[in-house]
């Protein structure tokens, strides 16, 4: 990946601890300039990205990466929300999901996710992947400005 | 995903950088089946399959200008991603602008991504490389009963 010094900010949205440390060890491992933040649910999700309680001090994430599967609030919901707020409209969403429901890819796109990957399984698995998606969205693709 | 049957619709007005595109998918050696347009209006009946356009398949994915004669990308990117048949292909704007105004509206719209031209050939070659490597490898597409 072509250096880069500006730093990332990535939210990652994920109920499965263990999911959420091989992302986090891939994001590490590929030398992307990504500062992780990682909330277990949808309430937490949406707080987060409402800058409530606790998270009043959070900044706007560069990228979302959304398990469908997430609880309280699901991840369709928060898709939802995010794409009928103003402010977060613009923020692309990374769809990672077990799913193998044809359904559930239509329904993501047609709510507004950016784009739709399969979870895929071990460690070498997902480094493959957090590298193409760091090398994509931070190396290729122009990304909205932070507006916060 | 296999690459052999991937179709990539352009939507764009200036036939050299179709060219370019082609080419360049040529050098990369890539199999995506490129289709183009020359206007807005051309690729909504394209991707609507009416008129001329009613025996082609949906492409996988638009890679569209946001300067196009007639109405603009943005308006025809509004108009896809309002469309409840058509919104789910996803929409790579692919345009020389650089201004962050044209970035934001393009992701308010609900481009799935924005990116720049390259000055050169060997971006272009990149570029390609890096579509079918994240589009076409690693995302999944939706996908529609013929």
């Amino acid at each position: 990946m072509t250096p880069n010094p500006k730093r990332y900010e990535v939210l990652l949205i994920e109920d499965d601890a263990g999911d959420a440390e091989l992302i986090r060890e891939a994001w590490t491992q590929s030398g992307a300039s990504v500062e992780l933040r990682v909330v277990d649910d949808g309430r937490k999700a949406l707080a987060y990205l409402h800058r409530e309680s606790p998270y009043e001090g959070s900044g706007r994430p560069d990228l979302v990466m959304l398990d469908l599967a997430v609880p309280i609030n699901k991840g369709i919901d928060v898709l939802k929300e995010m794409r009928q707020d103003a402010a977060l409209q613009p923020v692309p969403v990374v769809i990672m999901s077990s799913s193998n429901d044809p359904s559930d890819v239509r329904q993501s796109y047609g709510l507004g996710a950016n784009c739709f990957i399969a979870k895929p399984v071990g460690l070498d698995s997902f480094l493959r992947i957090v590298l193409r998606i760091g090398e994509f969205w931070f190396g290729i693709a122009r990304l909205p400005a932070r507006e916060w | 995903m296999d690459t052999g049957t991937v179709e990539l619709l352009v939507v764009e007005d200036d036939p050299q950088d179709v060219d370019l595109i082609q080419q360049a998918m040529k050098a990369a050696m890539l199999t995506i089946t490129l289709k183009a347009v020359p206007d807005g209006r051309q690729a909504l009946a394209y991707l609507r399959r009416e008129g001329p356009y009613s025996a082609c398949r949906r492409p996988d994915a638009v890679l569209l200008d946001l300067n196009l004669p007639g109405p603009s990308g943005r308006e025809i990117l509004a108009t896809i991603k309002q469309d409840a048949a058509i919104k789910e292909i996803p929409v790579l704007i692919l345009t020389t602008s650089d201004a962050e105004s044209d970035v934001a509206t393009s992701y308010r719209l609900g481009a799935n991504c924005y990116l720049t031209k390259p000055s050169h050939f060997t971006g272009y070659i990149q570029l390609v490389k890096q579509i079918e490597e994240f589009w076409f490898t690693i995302v999944r597409l939706p996908t529609w009963k013929p």
